[in-house]
This record gives structure tokens, sequence and C-alpha cells, in this order.
């Protein structure tokens, strides 16, 4: 039987996510042992953060070719409706972080707390940390529009459809 | 898009596995193709057309118009 490179590929795909999140799961508990023993400082936080994004860009291709057809249309739709929806929701939320002092009390009140409960390591540079905390917010609400969609497109593929 | 896979497939007493096996995609990916939910693209009809060594025309009839 003739076998095509994503045939070769097929079944693999999950292997390089499952690879992928392990890995990074145990950077991230190393470093923050380290980081709250005091071994490192914020720069090692940094350096595993960006080990992370090394780790899973290289991981993203041979998780694409492994990836058939219809795998890859979703993902494509799910760059298009999920991102394209978030981005939007994120901006119109600031709008109203910017417009609205109520929603400003709530969050400047939430990351102070954040700050307070890291027992000020993080705190010292105020400015940088809300800086921080809006891109790693912002990160996970376009993450989320972008799985929710993923989701929903494999949902609709599958809803009302005969396998054997 | 119209196809006549799951005939084809009843004929040749193949599952979606052994097809997908064949094609070189997912089990899924045959599921979604022969359901309508998807439309393959032209090379994947190909590998179709090459499997079941017919033309594509013959699993993908066109419909009336299109």
């Amino acid at each position: 039987m003739p076998k095509s490179g994503q045939a070769w590929a097929k079944g693999h795909s999950s292997r390089w996510v499952v690879i992928l999140l392990v890995a990074s799961f145990l950077l991230g508990v190393v470093t923050v042992a380290l980081f709250k023993s005091g071994r490192i400082g914020l720069e090692g936080l940094g350096y595993s953060g960006f080990a992370t994004f090394l780790l899973s860009t290289v991981a993203m291709f041979p998780y694409w070719r492994s990836l058939d057809e219809p795998s890859r249309e979703a993902h494509k739709f799910a760059v298009f409706w999920g991102l394209g929806w978030a981005f939007a929701i994120v901006t119109a939320l600031g709008m109203e972080l910017m417009f609205f002092s109520g929603l400003r009390d709530f969050v400047q009140g939430w990351i102070e707390g954040w700050i307070a409960f890291n027992g000020g390591i993080l705190g010292e540079q105020q400015g940088a940390v809300g800086f921080y905390l809006g891109i790693l917010a912002t990160s996970f609400l376009l993450g989320a529009g972008y799985v929710l969609v993923w989701i929903g497109w494999w949902a609709r593929q599958r809803m009302g459809t005969k396998a054997d | 898009m119209k196809n006549r896979i799951r005939v084809l497939r009843a004929e040749r007493n193949w599952t979606q596995a052994d097809l997908a096996e064949r094609i070189g995609v997912s089990r899924n990916a045959v599921n979604s193709i022969e359901n309508g939910r998807f439309d393959p693209s032209l090379p994947m009809a190909y590998r179709f057309s090459d499997v079941f060594g017919l033309p594509v025309e013959e699993i993908f009839p066109k419909e009336k118009g299109r």
C-alpha cells in the first residue's frame, strides 16, 4: 500500500502535542521551584518562558506535517474566526477598561491583589507587571477563542455523522 | 459535495479505517468527507480515485445545477 508523507505522519500529531505539553509543564514546575527557592531570579522565569516558546515553535513543524487535510482546515478556520472574534472582544474590553471607571477600578484592584499575593517579588516595577499581566490576559483570551472555535469545528463535523 | 464513497467502500467491504489507511488520512477525515461535511482538495480527490480505481467524477459526481 503506498504511503504518502501524511500517511507516515498520521497518528503522530497528538504525540507532538503531548510531548510539548509534558515538556512545558515539567519546565514550568522546575522553574517555579527554582524561583521559589531563590536559586534563580526573574530572569530565570523569562528564560524558561522563552525556552517554552522555542519548544512550541519547533514542535509546530512536525505537528503541522502530521495533520491531514480536515485537521489543517480546522486550524485555519479557528485562526480566522476564533482569533478574529477574540481579538475584537479583547479590543472592546480594552476600550471598556479605558472609559469605564468601575471596571478600571476592579482591574486595578485585581492587579494589586495579584502583586500582593506574590509577596511583592514581582511588584518592584508595578507598571511592567501590569503590562505583563495584560499580555497574559490577552494571550489567554485569544487562545480561548481559538480553542473554542476549533472544538466547535470538530463538533460540527461529527454531528449527525455515521461512522463504522 | 455529493459523493459515492460509502457505496464504493461497502462494495469492497472496507471500513472507514481501512479506507483512511489507504488514502493516508485519519478515519475522522474519511467520515467527514463521506458525510459531505468536508470537501476534499483536488489532490485528495485524486487519491480517492487511485484507491478506488475510478475517475474522480464517478466518486464525486457533479450535482445538478452546479
